[in-house]
């Protein structure tokens, strides 16, 4: 689905990326992991066409992105859809607006099943129905969050980026979103790009991932088999500190 | 037993047809039983899901018995996950706002509005005096970092608005007076009239359109991204930090704009002076030197603190009023704009009247 290949990309004299090449595959739920300031985001980002594509190359749905036209362009930003760190809701319009503006610009479809689907995916990210009518600045992070979500599920993309979904949510919510995560990948085919911290979702969400260290993919697999390496760099992206030492 | 065949794909995009389809299969279907075929289904989607949700739901309300037959294990998750999670909302009715509760709603809000400026003010004051005792206070390199931006980069077009203005005034003076053989008093006329009103006030004018809007947005973004709130949790009083070095630089920069503003104006005049009245710059000076008494500058200078006070204190205050969203940056960097303009022309016009009933 997604093939990243020797990609290289640096910012004046830092190189945060040399030569990195990996492939995350349908209906894979995918992380990316690493330390503040390895280029986590900067990946993600060039995924998502934020940002140029220095050397290498990117391909979605086998597209080269670095050589879309607009019509392409349009189409596959159809076909995903980003949930940014801190939610990036519109902030002039309500929760239901926020989330029904993508039906109502790129369906034609009736407002009244507009405003149910709409309300259905507000339920479905675990909100009452009540919270449609605030404002953005009238919710809290987590809130916030599941709204964005909620937006980026509303168009059915195949593929969803998330930016540290679950930071600012409490624990219970985290498990949650973790299964509501699996479960939408059974129902629509997902496939999931995830940059995540959460030692849980790591374990228990993700299928393979990668950890990204000093410009290069310090580890590509499974949870299992980052286990089975024992390497204390890989070790503190799995474990609390005081599991490290057993 | 009534079938419904359900055909193709039923994905957003091509939704609409299906719903005609299912509004003319099930008009005036109650208490029977309706099967659902999902055989030729091909591809769902959820906006389709929740379609067939919908009118399922509406159906149980009239007592019919439904069925689906034929539908794989992933769409009866689906169609599972969904009817779970299904809410129907009726849309919440507008009010119409009458114009009594408009009304109150108005001066209501003035009156808060109101309240909390004075408010601002008080606080302001109170803070002005507090860094007058503590000298230390005072952010000097702020001062002059506004008094850079609010000051020298307005030069130009303060320049050109002047120079335009007060040499189309005077031509116009020129070609009236022209007819009581009186052209040459243009000069001292026009030179009272600049000193006293227009060139502290068009100047003000430029200064409110650049700067009021300017520390409106600047304070709005600082708000809306917690940095406000962030500087009081360390200690840094905004007051001393954003609003006082503003007030200063405006209270000092006003005066020297208005005084090159002044001089630009006699710019003006003198060419229209040379090349209409063919007056020599001599001949100029002695005039302005014998008829405009000082007392017309004076009032300018004076005038232009009190202007650049106003800008400031307006700026800051909108600016300090931004809540939640981005649109209110934007509805109150007008607002500023607007209320500064507004306020300047109404202290402008009181001092013009009384200073004229006092004979300065």
């Amino acid at each position: 689905m997604i093939k990243v290949k020797n990609l290289s990309t640096f910012f004046e004299k830092n190189t945060v990326h040399e030569n990195i090449s990996f492939n995350i595959n349908k209906n894979e739920i995918f992380g990316i992991l690493g330390g503040s300031g390895s280029g986590k985001s900067t990946l993600l980002r060039q995924m998502i066409l934020l940002e140029p594509i220095q050397e290498g190359s990117i391909k979605i749905f086998d597209l080269n992105i670095k050589e879309l036209n607009l019509k392409q362009k349009d189409d596959i930003c159809k076909k995903w859809s980003v949930l940014f760190q801190f939610g990036a809701l519109f902030s002039s319009m309500n929760v239901i607006d926020n989330i029904s503006i993508l039906l109502k610009e790129h369906t034609s479809l009736p407002q009244d099943l507009i405003y149910d689907i709409a309300y259905t995916k507000i339920k479905m990210v675990g909100l009452d129905a009540k919270t449609a009518h605030l404002m953005p600045s009238q919710l809290s992070g987590g809130m916030k969050k599941r709204v964005a979500l909620a937006r980026a599920l509303v168009l059915d993309p195949k593929i969803i980026f998330l930016d540290e979904p679950t930071s600012g949510l409490d624990p219970a919510s985290s498990r949650a979103f973790d299964e509501l995560i699996l479960n939408l990948r059974e129902l629509l085919n997902l496939s999931v790009v995830i940059i995540t911290h959460d030692l849980d979702t790591i374990k228990n969400t993700l299928d393979k991932f990668i950890i990204l260290n000093e410009q290069k993919i310090l580890f590509n697999g499974t949870y299992q088999e980052a286990l089975n390496k024992n390497k204390p760099q890989i070790n503190k992206f799995l474990k609390n500190k005081d599991t490290l030492g057993k | 037993m009534y079938r419904i065949e359900l055909e193709g794909f039923w994905e957003k995009y091509t939704l609409e047809n299906k719903i005609l389809f299912l509004e003319n299969k099930i008009q005036n279907k109650e208490n029977i039983s309706i099967l659902f075929n999902f055989e030729k289904l091909e591809k769902i989607d959820s906006s389709g899901m929740i379609l067939l949700i919908k009118y399922v739901q509406l159906l149980k309300t009239k007592n019919c018995h439904l069925e689906f037959i034929n539908i794989s294990e992933k769409q009866q998750n689906m169609y599972d996950f969904y009817s779970l999670n299904y809410e129907h909302n009726e849309k919440i009715p507008v009010y119409k706002k009458n114009i009594f509760y408009s009304l109150t709603h108005y001066l209501v809000e003035s009156y808060t509005s109101f309240k909390s400026f004075l408010y601002f003010i008080g606080r302001l004051c109170f803070y002005f005096f507090y860094s007058l005792f503590q000298p230390s206070k005072i952010r000097f390199k702020s001062i002059l970092y506004h008094i850079e931006t609010a000051g020298f980069k307005i030069i130009p077009i303060v320049a050109i608005t002047m120079l335009l203005i007060s040499f189309v005034t005077a031509y116009q003076g020129a070609l009236q007076l022209e007819a009581f053989g009186l052209s040459l008093q243009v000069v001292e006329m026009t030179t009272m009239s600049m000193f006293r009103e227009f060139s502290p006030f068009i100047a003000a004018i430029i200064v409110a359109g650049r700067s009021a809007s300017s520390y409106t947005a600047q304070i709005g973004a600082m708000k809306i991204t917690d940095e406000i709130d962030a500087m009081r949790t360390m200690g840094f009083t905004p007051d001393i930090y954003l609003i006082l070095p503003r007030v200063f630089a405006l209270v000092i920069i006003m005066p020297l704009i208005v005084f090159f503003a002044d001089m630009v104006c006699l710019l003006g005049e003198f060419l229209l002076a040379k090349f209409y009245l063919s007056m020599s710059f001599s001949e100029f000076m002695n005039r302005i030197y014998n008829y405009v008494e000082m007392r017309h500058f004076l009032l300018g200078m004076l005038k232009a603190p009190l202007f650049g006070l106003i800008i400031a204190i307006i700026g800051c205050y909108r600016g300090f009023q931004v809540k939640g969203s981005t649109d209110s940056i934007g509805i109150l960097t007008t607002k500023s704009v607007v209320d500064s303009i507004l306020w300047l022309i109404v202290v402008n016009s009181i001092i013009s009247y009384l200073s004229i009933t006092i004979g300065f």
